[in-house]
C-alpha cells in the first residue's frame, strides 16, 4: 500500500462540491504533480488531502491510517504543507519563520534546542537562504520568501510534503530552481512530494507522475511521458498543443498553437 | 544586542521605571505630604497618612498597573487574532457593550447598588460587554468559511448599536447622565483593594493561557489554514483568545471605565523593541502597558491638582499622535 | 447590600437617641453626636450648612461655592462631579453631606473609607425645601436653627402669597434654564413649582420631564407673554436676550413682540438652598409687579 491512499474523495466549501471522485495513490518517495487550468479545483484538492477543509467526504490514508481520526498535531507530523502566497502582517525574520517549522517537535513552552538548530542550519542550507536568516520575511522578494516556505516545510521533518503552485508568483528561473531543490529532496531525503501547478512545462523533467485536474475531476492520471498526449491536453486545457522532444533533455515538451488570424502581422 | 539579551534589558529598565512611577505615585497627590511621612509610614508604621498613602495612593497605583497590563495584554492578544496592527481591545465591541451596561444599570436606578461586593455596574458593564462579544462571535459563524474580517465588522457593527443604544437611554434618562460621563471617561479615583483582588486573578490567569498558546499565535501569522497545518488547532485557539482579551477588556473596563489606545499602541512599542514573537510580546506587553498606564495616571492626577484629568485625555494624547504615525508608516 | 448589613449591625449597637435615618437614595445613615468637621459635596448644601449656623464646622467645600462670601474661605475638595478624595481623606470629616449630581461611585467610595455619608436630592418643589433644610439639620444636629430657618422662610413664602391673593391673570411665561437651547424645566421640576408659586403658568409645564430641550415651533405655538432667562451674570443674560430679539421666526412671540424678557440670578434661582425663596420674590415681581407696587 502506498503512503498516501485517497479514495472516492469529494471536498468543497459548504456550498456544492469543488472536486469529487478523486482516487489518487502514491508510493513512498514518489514526486507527483496536479495539473489543471485555474479554476479547476487544484488548491482546493490539495488542501483537502491535509484535511485542511471542514466540508470532505471519502476516504484518505497517510501510512495506512485514517487521517480523519488523526489530530492536527499528529498530521503536522506526516505532512508539511507550502502554500500558494503568504503575507506576513509582522515583521517575524527568516530564522523565526523556518522555526516555526519545529513547534510540532517541541514542547508548548519550550525554546529551540540543539537537535532544533541543527535541522534549521540543515534546511536554511539546503534552500540556499543561510544568508538571509535574520532578515524580516516581509522584505524579500517573491523568490526568497517561497525558498523560506519550503525551508520552513523542510523543518517540520515530515515524510510528505505538499506544495500550492510552488512556481506561481516567481520569475522563470526561480521556478526551475524551486524544482529542481524538489527534486533534490525527493532523491536524497526521500521525500514524498505532492505539487500542484499549471506550468506543464516545468513539471516534466521532475514529476515521476502527472494527474490532470478538470472541473474537479481526475481526467487522466501516470507516468509523464504517457500523459503528455497532444489529446489529454486539448481536453483539460482547451488548448491545441504541438509536442516535441526537448533538444537538451529529450522529454517532451508543449507548444502552443496560436489560432490563425488574418489581422496578425509577425514583425521581425 | 543579541536579542535575548536585548528583551532582558528592556524588562530591566521597565522594572526600573515601574518602581520609580510606584514611588512617585505614592509620593505625589493632592494633598501635600513629604518623602519623610513615607518613610514614616512604611519604616515606623506612622497612621497620620495610612489611608491617603495605603488605600488611595497605593491601591490606586496597583489597580492602574492591572488594568494597563490587562489592556495591553487583549490588545496584543487581538493584534495577533485579527493579523491586524491596528486592531485593539475595544474593535469587538467589549467597550461599546461595557458602556451600554454600565448606562443600563444607572437608567434603572441600581447605579449605587452591589452584589457579591462588588457594585452592580461594573457587573453590568463586564456581563453586558462579555454577552456582545460572544454574540458577534456567533454572528460571525454562520457562514461555511469563518472569515476574521466578518467577525470583525460584526464587531463594529454591534458596537455601533449598543453606542446608539447607551445614547438613547442617556437622552431618555438625562439625569443618569452625570453619573455615566464620570464612568465613561475613564477613572481610577474609585480604586478600592477588591477591584485590585478582582482583576489580579484574572490577569494571572490569562497570561498563563496567553504565554501557553503564544506559540499558536506566532502561526496565526503564516495564515489559518498554515496553522493548521503547522499542528495547530487553530479554531479552539482562536476562541480561547477571543475569550481571553474580551474577558480582559470587560474586567478592565467594569472597574476603570473605557482607557482607550492603551491595548492599541503599547504592543507596538513592544514588537518595535523586541519583535513579533508573542512568547515574549505578551509578557512585556502587560508589564509595559502596566507601567504606562501608572504614569498617566500620575500626570492625570497631577497636572490640574486638585482636579483629575481623565485619565482617557492622557492616554490619548500620548496614543493619537503614535496612532497616525503608524498609519503613514504602513502608507 | 453590604452597606446595609454593615449599618443594620451597627444601628443594634446604638442607643436609641440616636438610631438610623435614610437618606434620599434610601442609604441608611447613623445618627452621631453633632458633627464637627462637616465636608459639602454642593452649594446648595453649603449655603444651608451657613444658614443653619453652621459655618464654622465646614472644613470642605466645592469650589463652586461661594456664598455666603465666607465659604470662599474654606478648603476646596474638588467639584461636584469630581470631587478629590485625597483632599476630603486628609480633612478627616466626620460628616460628609452629598447631593444629586455628586458620583454615585465616589459617595460610596467615601463611605468604604468608613466616613459618614449623607446624601440628598433635587426636590420637586419649594416645600420639598423645607424637607431638604430638616433633614440638613438632622444630620448635623441643628434641629433647633433647622425650624427656626424653614419658619423664616415659610412667613417669607407666605407673604409672597398673600401680596398675590388678587391675581386675576396668570401670565405664561418660559423659563430659559441655561440661556441657550430653549433647555427649560418641566413637570416635577422645583422651578416648575416656584413658577406656579409665583403667579404664572409654565409653557413647559404639561411635559413630564424635569429638564427639557423646547423646540422653537412648540415656543412659537405657546407664545408666552414673558421670557425669564436664568443666567449666572448681566452679561450673559443680554446675550442671551439677544438670540431672542435677533431670531426673525420668533418676532410674532408676545414677549419678544413687547421685549418682556427678564433676568434671573442663576446662582440664586439655580441652586436648591435657603435663597430660593428670594428667586420666588424676584419671579413673582416679574410676573406681577403691579401687586408690590400696590403694597408700598
Amino acid at each position: 500500500m502506498g503512503i498516501l491512499e485517497v479514495k472516492n474523495l469529494r471536498a468543497g466549501y459548504g456550498s456544492g462540491d469543488v472536486v469529487r471522485d478523486i482516487d489518487i495513490s502514491l508510493e513512498k518517495g514518489e514526486f507527483a504533480c496536479i495539473i489543471g487550468p485555474n479554476g479547476s479545483g487544484k488548491s482546493t484538492l490539495i488542501k483537502a488531502l491535509q484535511g485542511l477543509l471542514k466540508d470532505v467526504t471519502g476516504e484518505i490514508r497517510v501510512d495506512g491510517e485514517d487521517l480523519f481520526r488523526l489530530t492536527r498535531h499528529e498530521v503536522a507530523g506526516k505532512i508539511a504543507f507550502v502554500p500558494q502566497i503568504a503575507d506576513l502582517t509582522f515583521e517575524f525574520s527568516v530564522l523565526e519563520v523556518v522555526a516555526m517549522g519545529r513547534y510540532v517537535h517541541q514542547g508548548r513552552l519550550a525554546g529551540l534546542s540543539a537537535a532544533d538548530r541543527h535541522v534549521i542550519r540543515d534546511v536554511l542550507e539546503m534552500v540556499e537562504v543561510s544568508h538571509l536568516q535574520e532578515k524580516k520575511v516581509a522584505h524579500l522578494s517573491g523568490g526568497e520568501r517561497q525558498r523560506v516556505l519550503i525551508a520552513r516545510a523542510l523543518a517540520q521533518d515530515t515524510p510528505l510534503l505538499f506544495l500550492d503552485e510552488p512556481s506561481s508568483h516567481l520569475d522563470l528561473n526561480y521556478g526551475l530552481e524551486v524544482f529542481e531543490i524538489l527534486e533534490r529532496l525527493q532523491t536524497e531525503k526521500g521525500k514524498t512530494i505532492l505539487a500542484t501547478e499549471h506550468n506543464i512545462n516545468l513539471v516534466i523533467p521532475y514529476a515521476r507522475k502527472i494527474v490532470f485536474l478538470k472541473e474537479g475531476r481526475i481526467q487522466a492520471q501516470g507516468g509523464p511521458v504517457a500523459m503528455i498526449t497532444r489529446e489529454n491536453i486539448k481536453d483539460v486545457f482547451k488548448a491545441d498543443v504541438d509536442i516535441r522532444e526537448n533538444r537538451h533533455s529529450k522529454l517532451p515538451e508543449i507548444s502552443l498553437i496560436p489560432r490563425p488570424s488574418e489581422k496578425r502581422q509577425i514583425k521581425e | 544586542m543579541k536579542p535575548g539579551r536585548k528583551r532582558v534589558a528592556f524588562a530591566i529598565v521597565l522594572l526600573l521605571i515601574l518602581a520609580v512611577s510606584l514611588l512617585l505615585s505614592l509620593m505625589i497627590g493632592a494633598v501635600r505630604t513629604s518623602p519623610a511621612d513615607l518613610w514614616d509610614f512604611f519604616f515606623h508604621k506612622d497612621q497620620t497618612y495610612r489611608t491617603i498613602f495605603f488605600d488611595l495612593r497605593l491601591c490606586r497605583a496597583l489597580l492602574a498597573f492591572l488594568v494597563g497590563a490587562s489592556l495591553a495584554l487583549s490588545g496584543a492578544i487581538l493584534q495577533g487574532y485579527f493579523q491586524n496592527p491596528m486592531a485593539d481591545p475595544f474593535v469587538v465591541g467589549v467597550s461599546s457593550g461595557a458602556s451600554f451596561g454600565a448606562v443600563l444599570c444607572l437608567s434603572m436606578g441600581l447605579g449605587a447598588a452591589s452584589a457579591f461586593g462588588f457594585s452592580l455596574q461594573s457587573l453590568f458593564a463586564f456581563g453586558v460587554g462579555f454577552s456582545l462579544v460572544s454574540l458577534v462571535y456567533l454572528l460571525s459563524q454562520t457562514q461555511a468559511v469563518f472569515k476574521v474580517e466578518t467577525l470583525l465588522l460584526t464587531g463594529i457593527a454591534a458596537g455601533a448599536v449598543a453606542s446608539s443604544l447607551t445614547s438613547f437611554l442617556l437622552f431618555l434618562r438625562s439625569d443618569s447622565f452625570e453619573q455615566a460621563v464620570f464612568w465613561l471617561l475613564g477613572s481610577f479615583t474609585l480604586a478600592d483593594w477588591r477591584q485590585v483582588g478582582m482583576v489580579a486573578p484574572y490577569l494571572a490567569l490569562c497570561l498563563l493561557v496567553a504565554q501557553w498558546l503564544a506559540k499558536d499565535m506566532n502561526l496565526l501569522v503564516l495564515g489559518d489554514e498554515m496553522a493548521q497545518s503547522l499542528g495547530s488547532p487553530v479554531a479552539r485557539v482562536r476562541r480561547t483568545f477571543l475569550a481571553v482579551s474580551t474577558l480582559l477588556a470587560a474586567v478592565s473596563v467594569s472597574v476603570s471605565g473605557i482607557i482607550g489606545f492603551v491595548g492599541l499602541i503599547v504592543p507596538h512599542w513592544v514588537r518595535i523593541i523586541v519583535g513579533p514573537d508573542h512568547r515574549h510580546l505578551f509578557g512585556l506587553s502587560a508589564l509595559t502597558g502596566g507601567t504606562f498606564l501608572v504614569l498617566c495616571d500620575l500626570l492625570a492626577r497631577t497636572v490640574l491638582s486638585p482636579t483629575e484629568l481623565p485619565i482617557g485625555i492622557i492616554t490619548a494624547l500620548f496614543g493619537a499622535p503614535f496612532f497616525i504615525y503608524l498609519l503613514h508608516r504602513r502608507r | 447590600m453590604i452597606h446595609f448589613l454593615f449599618f443594620s449591625l451597627l444601628a443594634t449597637s446604638l442607643s436609641p437617641q440616636q438610631g438610623i435615618v435614610y437618606d434620599d437614595f434610601k442609604t441608611p445613615f447613623a445618627l452621631m453626636e453633632a458633627p464637627q468637621r462637616i465636608v459639602s459635596l454642593a452649594p446648595n448644601l453649603t449655603e444651608i450648612l451657613f444658614a443653619l449656623g453652621l459655618g464654622d464646622r465646614v472644613v470642605g467645600v466645592t469650589r463652586y461655592c461661594d456664598y455666603p462670601p465666607q465659604a470662599l474661605q474654606k478648603e476646596k475638595i474638588g467639584g461636584m462631579v469630581d470631587p478629590n478624595l485625597e483632599m476630603i481623606q486628609s480633612l478627616r470629616p466626620d460628616l460628609i453631606v452629598g447631593f444629586r449630581g455628586n458620583p454615585l461611585g465616589v459617595l460610596n467610595k467615601l463611605r468604604n473609607l468608613h466616613f459618614p455619608v449623607f446624601v440628598l436630592n433635587l426636590g420637586s418643589s419649594l416645600d420639598g425645601l423645607f424637607q431638604t433644610i430638616e433633614k440638613v439639620g438632622r444630620v448635623t444636629r441643628a434641629e433647633d436653627p433647622a425650624k427656626n430657618l424653614v419658619a423664616g422662610l415659610k412667613e417669607k413664602h407666605q407673604a409672597i402669597g398673600l401680596a398675590l391673593r388678587d391675581v386675576s391673570k396668570r401670565p405664561k411665561v418660559f423659563l430659559s434654564v441655561y440661556g441657550q437651547g430653549l433647555w427649560t424645566c418641566g413637570e416635577g421640576s422645583y422651578l416648575n413649582d416656584l413658577l406656579v408659586q409665583a403667579g404664572g403658568v409654565n409653557i413647559a409645564a404639561h411635559i413630564p420631564r424635569r429638564w427639557l430641550q423646547l423646540n422653537r415651533e412648540q415656543l412659537i405655538h405657546e407664545n408666552p407673554d414673558i421670557v425669564i432667562i436664568m443666567a449666572k451674570d448681566k452679561e450673559r443674560f443680554s446675550q442671551a436676550g439677544e438670540s431672542f430679539r435677533a431670531d426673525p421666526r420668533l418676532k410674532d412671540v408676545r414677549a419678544v413682540k413687547d421685549n418682556n424678557i427678564h433676568w434671573l440670578d442663576e446662582n440664586i434661582a439655580g441652586r436648591f438652598g435657603p435663597r430660593l425663596i428670594d428667586a420666588l420674590a424676584a419671579v413673582a415681581q416679574i410676573l406681577h409687579p403691579e401687586m408690590f407696587e400696590a403694597r408700598r
